[in-house]
């Protein structure tokens, strides 16, 4: 039983994150010199255990990782193709089932368990006793908790967890609007999309930043914002398919054109709130409006390409090559100091393009009836 | 009334649908044709959902092109295979439409639980059966104050007590709010279900009445 369970758990496993684990052992062992990778990891690890917020931060990021794991493993058992474990490994003694379960638990989790206990090691070296303590009750829990719910839902298929009884009270108290719902489809189903733009859209800004060291100019940071927005362009030109998949129903709604448009500058902006966040604390100290300048941009820029989408025939490199049109036009108009002008000439752009072309627009694909 | 005046429709050069003049006065009007007729893209023309050419008007003035949020708020429609975001719920459509469309013919909550949907109305519809899916398209298209609603494929996937339920719906929406309906099908209504006023048939592309 427990080769079959690690053909459909851990092998699937690491064979679907081949990405992942390239990138992390890149990071990890790649950039170091060979004859200095164990000082590095010894000195990493040395950190970890010495300061509490590198502690903290890590045993952040071995949470999120076990969460993975675990999602991966529920996600499996959900699956109609592997409805058969109900079957079978639940008619097995429950301590052979939590000593699979821990198995398979342990060879996803491996990696940062591996790395964690070396961790608790140089903390024994260090006499950092404390934290050895928090290392090994944090594994025991990363490793017994899983099996637990794994058990748990062989044992009672349809078991409603606490996530999902977390789920139905939100549902039943809050109300999704509108303008979000693009926000939650990112949030929920284009996770890792969503991430990736978000994090390198975050180093752009903050590598901006970095320049401001030699003198506050807001043309370097309108010209970061300009990259970073640049890189959203692709997230706008999936809103487009998400719109015309799951929200057609919406163009039926007695809803006027000016509070679509309001709706549409709502959803980007709300996308854009890390970056707003990052651009408001690191200009506030040199200039108390220019925060509100660069908001409006970003609030700007991004219906404009959403609105170029509004004629179906756009297609990506089509597409592309509009918002690459844009970026110059808008640098030049950066760099020339009209950057007001340029976000009065976005927002009328949109809204024109908006107003002309909502209900004139019908996707590409559509079916002949 | 609806008043279809000089409706042409394409997709790629092929004309679907072509109808220079029509007028359909207040009642329920069955409409029937086989697979690929264009009945839903007919429907979806009415709806205002699609673009097209020539005019679409309700009560003989308002135009779905001139006021698109007036139309919209007196022709509701319930697509044949509705389609939402998974992480939506029941409860947020419903939601949405009472907060875009405003208070209805009759109270929403005492609808939704004649078809048994409060049931299943805080779970995202990613959960949802096909008739659960088709039950509350039905419900929202009796949202607001409709002077006529679209419904394309109504009766697919429900099953007997539900339909039992929408016929009395429209005949109660009709006879007591004087709410038009416009319903799709391939299969005859059966006898006596409707007091349907007039048959239409879609045939190359062209809205016939069959029998009035």
């Amino acid at each position: 039983m427990q080769v079959i369970l690690s053909k459909i758990f851990i092998q699937r496993f690491y064979a679907r994150n081949t990405g992942f684990f390239f990138l992390l052992f890149y990071l990890l062992f790649g950039i170091v010199p060979g004859g200095q990778l164990v000082s590095y990891h010894y000195g990493l690890m040395t950190g970890i255990v010495s300061t509490t917020g590198f502690l903290l931060l890590a045993l952040g990021l071995w949470l999120l990782y076990n969460l993975k794991c675990m999602g991966h493993v529920l996600n499996t058992m959900s699956a109609k193709e592997y409805s058969f474990l109900y079957q079978t490994v639940g008619a097995v003694t429950a301590p052979r089932q939590r000593r699979s379960w821990f198995m398979v638990h342990i060879g996803i989790y491996a990696p940062v368990l591996a790395y964690s206990l070396l961790a608790a090691v140089v903390a024994g070296f260090k006499g950092y006793y404390g934290v050895v303590a928090v290392l090994l009750i944090f594994n025991v829990l990363m490793c017994l908790l899983p099996v637990f719910v794994y058990h748990r839902l062989i044992q009672q298929p349809g078991a409603v967890f606490f996530y999902h009884r977390w789920i139905q009270w939100f549902n039943r108290r809050v109300h999704k609007p509108l303008s979000l719902y693009y926000i939650y489809e990112l949030a929920t189903s284009r996770t890792r999309t969503l991430l990736i733009v978000k994090v390198l859209s975050c180093v752009i800004l903050i590598a901006t930043f970095g320049f401001m060291e030699d003198g506050y100019d807001i043309r370097v940071v309108l010209t970061g914002l300009l990259v970073s927005l640049l890189l959203h362009s692709i997230l706008v030109f999936e809103h487009r398919h998400f719109d015309d998949q799951y929200l057609a129903f919406t163009r039926h709604l007695p809803i006027p054109i000016w509070k679509r448009y309001g709706m549409l500058c709502i959803t980007y902006s709300c996308l854009l709130l890390p970056e707003f966040g990052l651009l408001i604390v690191h200009t506030l100290p040199y200039n108390s409006w220019h925060w509100l300048l660069l908001l409006a941009f970003g609030a700007s820029l991004l219906p404009l390409f959403r609105c170029l989408l509004y004629f179906p025939r756009l297609d990506q490199d089509k597409y592309l090559r509009w918002v690459f049109g844009i970026f110059c036009v808008l640098l030049f108009m950066t760099l020339g100091y009209l950057y007001s002008w340029a976000i009065i000439g976005m927002q009328v752009a949109a809204f024109v393009l908006f107003a002309v072309r909502f209900y004139k627009y019908e996707p590409m694909y559509e079916q002949v009836q | 009334m609806l008043t279809l005046q000089h409706i042409q429709k394409r997709y790629y050069d092929r004309l679907i649908i072509n109808i220079p003049q029509l007028e359909l006065p207040a009642g329920i009007y069955w409409m029937q044709g086989g697979n690929g007729a264009g009945k839903t893209t007919c429907l979806k023309i009415m709806s205002g959902l699609i673009p097209f050419e020539g005019e679409v008007k309700i009560n003989t003035d308002i135009s779905s092109k001139q006021h698109p949020v007036r139309y919209r708020q007196l022709v509701n429609y319930a697509e044949a295979e509705p389609l939402y975001p998974a992480f939506l719920t029941g409860r947020d459509l419903v939601q949405l439409h009472i907060t875009t469309k405003g208070a209805g013919h009759e109270d929403i909550h005492a609808l939704s639980t004649s078809l048994g949907i409060p049931d299943f109305i805080n779970n995202p519809v990613s959960s949802y059966s096909s008739g659960m899916l088709k039950k509350l398209s039905l419900l929202l298209a009796f949202t607001g104050k409709p002077a006529f609603i679209l419904l394309d494929e109504p009766l697919i996937t429900l099953d007997t007590a539900a339909i039992q339920e929408l016929y009395s719906w429209i005949h109660r929406f009709h006879t007591q709010h004087k709410v038009s309906f416009l319903i799709t099908s391939h299969q005859p209504l059966a006898d006596g279900a409707l007091p349907v006023r007039a048959t239409l048939a879609l045939q190359e592309g062209q809205l016939i009445i069959k029998n009035e």
